[in-house]
């Protein structure tokens, strides 16, 4: 060897080596921390005995892996919300023969106190199909709640008659037979009467299932993108005589077609009418916008909501809509697969922005597949937290359960600065399910917002709010003249220093209803002051100051200033 | 010197390993049910060499590729943590350590190996821009757009790199991110020269509409199905390799034939038939190489053997159709596509080549001809069929419309064209058509006005000024009507 040779390679060895940079540490669990959490799962002695059926054996049907919904619902008009199910079962059966699929949904009151009593045969409720996600809505302007549930088939209409429900979805007219998915009722023509839109998933049926495989290797369900086949939303125009009309076409909602799973409405172009959002699987996210003609225009990728930043329309299945940045207007959030971050879409007028990686929701949200969600304030500091129901839809590599689609939900909690974090804390660590829908109330009137969500072939899960250093809260209880909850009603106040907007609604989260009821965390603040009302048909009703503490209910006859007192 | 090269390699090889120190036992799978059994078997083996060489940090690199291709991230981290233990000094193990991390979701340690990566390999750009997309999606868009300006900062002036599109768009989104949206148009512009992409039109359109020039944005063309760009990035073609399976032989075909590379295509697509030799969609792969090569009767040969092994494949009769359509056999073709309408009746592309070749079999496409009306209403069954399912090209909603014009169904095609030219990337000839309908309708106002619309997307569109002169000189006075 040379001298020069020996130099340069020993030079060689020490500028290679000896700076070398440190090799990475083996992953070291973090030390234990043990703050209070959030919520605690009562399910075991609620009474409720609910498990979502899928029917699953090996021939991987899709319904099997999108099911099931969950309704908050005041059937009995007691005051308290009653829980209503939507069961899967056997689809072979469910869709040839949906009187012998027995597993039926199931309704269970509210007797207070986070326990419930099955009472689905007294109210009549337990319809047989092949159910996927639920719909609530005064439809006759009786002031009780009917119901609408979508299948995959035939979906059915329930009128509520003082408790007990009749199915009368012939004389409706509202039985599609699609395959549908999340549903919502709202007076979309302002005519006085809730009409109804419902998504619908795929064009699908036993006979088209197809075979796919897992990237694993072996079978599993396939992706909506193999059938090639989505379907347009249906919209129904209630007549107000018990009819409805599908006015789908008429309305322009036949424009575009997608493979709906979520939907939520929202004024968001301040034409007092209400706008939709539907999430989409595997295809870009649609925004149905009011239009002067009477009709809507689809503008999601006008607008930049339909697809994110990156371009990538992703695997949509929950929604919500809040004004999440105080600035008077609604913004969007949908939630994806995994490997998918949510998208939170800020409405800045004419157009959305996609912010989700200034949220700190990009990277908190990508490890899981989420449906049911919504942003809601659970400790009640005064800003929206973020709930979602997790589970895969393909087997995972590593799942940390034995059901290989399991996974644990998620809990991120809002701050002032518009960033929200992952609170580990604050769900048990051993919820560990495959979750779907998500619906979100205060189920025992002690002011902290409850959850209870559906999971796959397992019991539910009903999370009691037991945050022991909640703030001060109110609740807003807005009725129209009939005594239903008044649907897409906004509210207007000031928190401090804050301009906050909200709204009456139930849908959104994944195939299910929520207690319409306003809930606002207060934080260290007693009251709403500058309280204003738009109702749905635009009367404004300024209310001045709220204290909070209590559910007010107002309803638009007494909306001139003074507020009652619900409970 | 030519001795002193060899020794000096050497030396960077054999004196980076480092033998003193025991990485662990490499990392087994955690759920080894969860792997094909072609993955799994590459995998023993991998782990097998790696115990049998614990100082190579080769055979940890080889093990991590294959987890970390094929839907292991979690034991590809560890293996390439190893690897790394052994030779420090591997910039494409810490890249890959780093990839691994951020598909985990662990994205801050995914940053910071990809931050020793390039402190080994400064001149590999996707170093830079890869994570910079990742510390943006983090919500970090300053320090992101720091690492995207030095990316550029990289490149020849006037001669843009191979990724070059990946720091312009990482740029502009870290722009728009920070409400900067008229810097970002400036660079958006400047990306239209450099690449042809719907997702770089879409990107450009949101970027004027927050600057406030919504009249540009209305303009833009780019269509509602896209996916992203993607940039190339020659460290990612060793975890592409890796893929086993027959669905990541597939993917890996795809994308050699996507990016041009048909010989590595070829390659691969012998040895994985070789193994799956009645694979559909492989076939169907190695039809669209026959495609590209210009082999025509040897595409139709694939297909017709995908048919016969598969015979309920929607798609592989209707790739079967048109292949048969472009080699001008347009009856075999309409068999083909009524056979993929057979196998799945809900399968819209089919309806829509059956009603395609009906237009071109009927002469419907040359103009008027004889029994015109009978003719139309025969294309206009597939062609009903496959728009009630969902159609998504703008030029076939122009064609439907314009049929059912010619078809005297007015009012469905009224309704088509007015939708179509409300898309933002409907075709100048959506105005045109629906011009004439109007006319026909004697409704002469909204057919000249909607020319004029169609003029004003299109300036100088030449059927539009035809249609606008036609108007014009008809008007009595010669002026505007």
């Amino acid at each position: 060897m040379t001298r020069t040779a020996f130099l340069l390679a020993l030079l060689a060895i020490l500028m290679g080596c000896d700076q070398s940079p440190s090799p990475p540490r083996a992953t070291q669990p973090s030390p234990t921390e043990t703050p209070q959490p959030w919520f605690k799962d009562v399910a075991g002695d609620s009474g409720i005995d609910f498990v979502w059926h899928s029917g699953a054996d090996d021939s991987f049907l899709m319904p099997e892996i999108v099911g099931g919904g969950v309704a908050m619902i005041d059937y009995d008009m007691d005051g308290d919300e009653d829980l209503y199910f939507i069961q899967g079962g056997n689809m072979a059966t469910a869709w040839k023969e949906p009187q012998r699929n027995t597993s039926g949904n199931r309704m269970y009151r509210n007797d207070g106190n986070m326990r419930f009593t099955d009472v689905t045969d007294r109210t009549r409720t337990g319809d047989g199909g092949y159910g996927m996600g639920v719909a609530v809505g005064d439809i006759d302007n009786d002031g009780d709640p009917d119901l609408y549930l979508t299948n995959v088939g035939r979906n059915t209409m329930l009128r509520n008659d003082q408790g007990v429900f009749t199915d009368i979805t012939d004389e409706s007219g509202t039985g599609d037979t699609g395959w549908g998915a999340s549903a919502t009722f709202v007076d979309a023509d302002l005519d006085g009467d809730l009409d109804l839109f419902a998504t619908r998933y795929l064009k699908w049926t036993p006979d088209t299932e197809l075979t796919c495989y897992s990237p694993l290797g072996g079978e599993d369900y396939c992706s909506p993108r193999n059938y090639l086949s989505p379907a347009v939303d249906i919209y129904y125009r209630n007549l107000g005589d018990g009819r409805f009309e599908d006015a789908t076409v008429a309305a322009g909602f036949d424009q575009a077609n997608g493979t709906g799973l979520g939907v939520i409405h929202a004024d968001i172009n301040g034409d007092r009418r209400p706008d939709f959002f539907v999430a989409n699987d595997g295809m870009r996210d649609l925004l149905w916008v009011s239009h002067p003609s009477g009709q809507w225009k689809e503008a999601g990728m006008e607008r930049g909501c339909a697809v994110d930043d990156e371009g990538i329309a992703k695997a949509g299945m929950g929604v919500d809509a809040a004004d999440i940045d105080d600035d008077n207007d609604f913004d969007l959030i949908v939630c994806n697969l995994t490997g998918e971050s949510d998208s939170i879409f800020r409405n800045d007028g004419d157009y959305f922005v996609d912010i989700t990686g200034r949220t700190g929701v990009r990277a908190a949200t990508r490890h899981a597949t989420r449906f049911g969600l919504a942003w809601r304030d659970f400790d009640h500091d005064g800003w929206l937290d973020l709930f979602e129901a997790n589970g895969a839809v393909t087997r995972q590599n590593a799942p940390p359960h034995e059901d290989p689609y399991a996974q644990s939900n998620t809990l991120l909690k809002g701050s002032e600065n518009g960033r929200f974090s992952v609170l580990d804390h604050g769900l048990s660590p051993n919820d560990v399910l495959t979750s779907r829908a998500a619906a979100f109330g205060d189920l025992d009137g002690d002011g902290g917002l409850d959850i209870v969500i559906v999971n796959r072939d397992a019991p539910i899960t009903l999370l009691h709010n037991v945050h022991p250093y909640r703030g001060n809260w109110i609740g807003v209880d807005l009725r129209d003249a009939s005594g239903r909850p008044a649907i897409g009603a906004e509210l207007r106040c000031r928190l401090g220093e804050r301009t906050l907007l909200k709204q009456v609604q139930r849908a959104g989260s994944y195939m299910a209803m929520s207690d319409p009821t306003i809930h606002i965390g207060l934080g260290e603040h007693a009251s709403l002051e500058d309280v204003t009302i738009r109702w749905p048909n635009g009367h404004i009703a300024p209310l001045g100051r709220l204290e909070g503490g209590r559910v007010h209910e107002v309803t638009s006859a007494s909306s001139n200033g003074r507020s009652e007192e619900k409970k | 010197m030519h001795r002193t090269i060899p020794l000096f390699l050497l030396a960077l090889a054999l004196g980076c390993e480092n033998p003193e120190v025991d990485p662990g036992p490499p990392p087994a799978p955690q759920n080894a049910a969860a792997f094909d059994g072609e993955v799994l078997e590459a995998i023993t083996e991998a782990r097998t060499a790696a115990e049998t060489n614990p100082t190579s940090a080769i055979a940890r690199r080889t093990l991590g590729l294959l987890y970390l291709a094929n839907g292991g991230p979690s034991e590809a981290s560890e293996a390439f943590r190893q690897a790394i233990v052994l030779n420090p000094q591997d910039a494409r193990a810490w890249a890959w350590h780093a990839m691994a991390n951020e598909k985990n979701g662990a994205v801050e340690e995914a940053i910071a190996s990809m931050e020793q990566a390039r402190q080994l390999a400064p001149e590999q750009r996707p170093l830079w821009w890869r994570p910079a997309f990742w510390k943006l999606e983090a919500g970090r868009p300053e320090e992101a757009l720091r690492d995207f300006e030095y990316v550029g900062s990289l490149e020849t002036p006037g001669r843009p790199a191979a990724d070059g599109a990946a720091h312009r768009i990482g740029q502009a989104r870290c722009l728009l991110e920070l409400d900067r949206a008229s810097e970002a148009v400036t660079i958006l512009e400047d990306l239209q020269r450099l690449i042809n992409h719907p997702y770089a039109r879409y990107l450009l359109s949101q970027a004027y509409r927050r600057a406030g020039r919504g009249d540009e944005a209305e303009r833009l063309v780019f269509g509602s199905n896209f996916d992203p760009p993607s940039y190339p990035d020659p460290w990612m073609d060793p975890v592409d390799d890796a893929k086993r399976g027959l669905d990541g032989r597939a993917s890996r075909i795809e994308s050699l034939l996507t990016a041009g590379r048909l010989g590595d295509a070829s390659e691969l697509l012998a040895e994985a038939r070789g193994r799956w030799p009645e694979s559909v969609p492989l076939l169907h792969l190695q039809a669209s190489l026959h495609d590209r090569q210009g082999q025509q009767p040897a595409r139709i040969r694939m297909l017709r053997q995908a048919v016969r092994l598969d015979p309920n494949n929607a798609a592989s009769h209707h790739n079967l159709s048109v292949a048969m359509q472009q080699a001008g056999d347009i009856e075999a073709a309409l068999t083909s596509a009524h056979q993929s309408v057979k196998a799945d009746d809900t399968f819209a592309p089919g309806w829509l080549q059956a009603g395609r070749l009906t237009i071109l079999l009927r002469g419907l496409d040359r103009g008027a001809q004889q029994n015109e009306l009978a003719s139309i209403q025969v294309a206009l069954v597939p062609l009903d069929r496959a728009f009630e399912l969902g159609v998504e090209n703008p030029q076939d909603h122009l064609m439907y419309g314009h049929l059912l014009f010619r078809g005297a169904r007015l009012d469905d095609a009224e309704r088509i064209l007015g939708r179509l030219i409300e898309r933002p990337d409907a075709p100048p000839q959506a105005w045109a058509v629906l011009s004439e309908l109007y006319e026909a309708r004697g409704n002469l106002n909204a057919a000249l006005s909607t020319a004029i619309d169609g003029a004003n997307r299109f300036p100088g569109q030449p059927d539009l000024m035809r249609i606008i002169n036609r108007f014009r000189n008809a008007a009595p006075s010669g002026g505007n009507p």
